[in-house]
């Protein structure tokens, strides 16, 4: 099942080559992590395209998904937000299980290397490890798309308050940024400048004695590093 | 993970990066004698058999620093040269010393006061090319550790605050990256201790706020993976000692 929150920006985008834009925030129910992320994109900011948020409460494909919202990826160029767990080839979906299997080894597979021949044009895998062998593919396997994911586990303190109002600026800003930046370059650099500001946030002033702001830094810096941008 | 034995007194041990070369040609013959050399002795060698496969390379090991960077001037591909490549890539090779090797018979081109004014070592491709090749490699290495042994001693105050011992600085011939008894070793070991006491002081709530890889955990679950050592423990070490060697600014650190 899924649950669509809502379509938060109600215009039509076009992307350059004048193909309807998408964005489609995928965040599949599994745990304390996936119902945080949630909250972090329920009110994304208008990215002057269609965006549909999807809470998907069981196994699903993401052809499958595209199918279910009569999307047609030779007709939209999606641009995919993907929240949750991953893994070096694959982005996983809701648990297969009734619970009896850990949730490690009974996930579902929501998007892997036999998805990328169909798109998404931009993907933004927010999950450890993805960029390693998904971003291969993509760097392979594609043109004129965009790819950022991270290459190793990362962190993340999923507490309320200061802490989600840094992560929620961090979501939104690499996914505006990857619609918007033109270059490999470019896009690096802008978000390499949001991770910046947030450590610096958490490491002077008021915002170094945050309950949690060391574990926030060596989080940050640990995305910052990890994070992979690919551009065909 | 560190036995304080190993200490010795209260020298903080700069240990010598480890030696890194990425060689660039197409004599396959070359590569592999030269893979096997360097590999034998330690080194972390990497080989492109194109300037676009060296490109791609630098690119992805953005983070990595090589000592030495070594290209042939001809490729068999007509379009490539190796002082083109070097030349027009100057940014990707950061603080590596730059070497184009050359055949016997090449004799100076358009391009040799543009190699010289950008510190590129022009070497003929001889039988001593290889040792030559390591020596420069190894020299470029002991200069790094003197270059990085010359912040800490600046820094030295700040780290005594943090590990609690008075130090003095010493470049040794090991390369252990957070373990054995150099300037990792004495302040992760601190840190370890330090930092499941920080967590510890946080485990007030049984609810789980702390994600990392695959796994959602409370404050004190991971206060017990530090404290068992395992990967994820160890993860949260080196990243603890890269937050203090980004206070330090100690960026020239391999």
């Amino acid at each position: 099942m899924i649950e669509q929150a809502s379509t938060i920006t109600p215009e039509m985008g076009f992307s350059a080559d004048s193909k309807r834009l998408l964005v489609l925030l995928a965040v599949p129910a599994q745990d304390g992590l996936t119902d945080y992320a949630l909250k972090l994109l329920e009110d994304l900011p208008n990215l002057g395209a269609p965006t549909l948020l999807c809470d998907i409460k069981s196994p699903i494909t993401y052809d499958d998904l595209l199918s279910q919202n009569c999307i047609d990826y030779r007709e939209t160029d999606v641009a995919l937000v993907f929240c949750g767990h991953g893994s070096r080839d694959s982005l996983f979906g809701p648990s297969l299980s009734d619970g009896s299997a850990s949730p490690q080894t009974a996930r579902s597979i929501f998007f892997n290397q036999s998805h990328v021949a169909i798109g998404p044009r931009f993907l933004l895998a927010f999950c450890s490890n993805a960029a390693r062998e998904l971003g291969e593919a993509y760097d392979k396997r594609t043109t004129n798309c965009t790819f950022v994911g991270f290459e190793d586990e990362i962190g993340m303190v999923l507490a309320e308050g200061i802490y989600a109002q840094w992560w929620r600026g961090i979501l939104h800003g690499i996914t505006s940024e990857m619609l918007r930046s033109p270059t490999t370059q470019e896009l690096e650099k802008s978000i390499s400048a949001l991770y910046k500001q947030a450590i610096s946030f958490f490491s002077t002033g008021d915002g170094r004695n945050h309950r949690w702001a060391l574990m926030m830094r060596i989080y940050l810096r640990r995305q910052s590093e990890a994070l992979r941008v690919i551009q065909t | 993970m560190t036995d304080h034995s190993n200490y010795k007194g209260n020298a903080i041990e700069i240990s010598l990066p480890r030696p890194s070369i990425l060689i660039v040609d197409d004599d396959e013959q070359f590569l592999q004698a030269a893979r096997g050399f360097f590999s034998t002795r330690g080194y972390d060698v990497d080989i492109a058999r194109s300037p676009e496969d060296a490109i791609e390379i630098l690119k992805r090991r953005s983070e990595h620093k090589y000592q030495v960077v070594a290209v042939d001037i001809n490729f068999d591909n007509l379009e490539s040269r190796g002082d083109n490549f070097v030349l027009q890539n100057l940014s990707l090779f950061d603080k590596a010393k730059k070497v184009i090797f050359t055949g016997a018979g090449w004799s100076p081109n358009t391009n040799l006061d543009e190699l010289q004014k950008s510190g590129v070592s022009i070497l003929e491709k001889s039988p001593n090319l290889i040792g030559t090749l390591d020596l420069m490699t190894q020299e470029e290495s002991r200069r790094r550790a003197k270059e990085l042994a010359t912040v800490v001693a600046e820094q030295a105050p700040r780290i005594e605050a943090v590990t609690g011992q008075k130090v003095t600085v010493q470049i040794v011939n090991t390369t252990s990256p957070i373990s054995g008894s150099g300037l990792s070793g004495l302040i992760t070991d601190k840190f370890k201790r330090t930092f499941v006491k920080w967590l510890k002081a946080r485990s007030d709530s049984d609810q789980p706020i702390l994600y990392y890889g695959d796994k959602i955990y409370t404050a004190k679950e991971l206060a017990e993976e530090l404290g068992s050592e395992n990967d994820v423990g160890l993860a949260h070490i080196q990243m603890l000692f890269n937050e203090f060697e980004e206070s330090l600014d100690i960026e020239s650190h391999d």
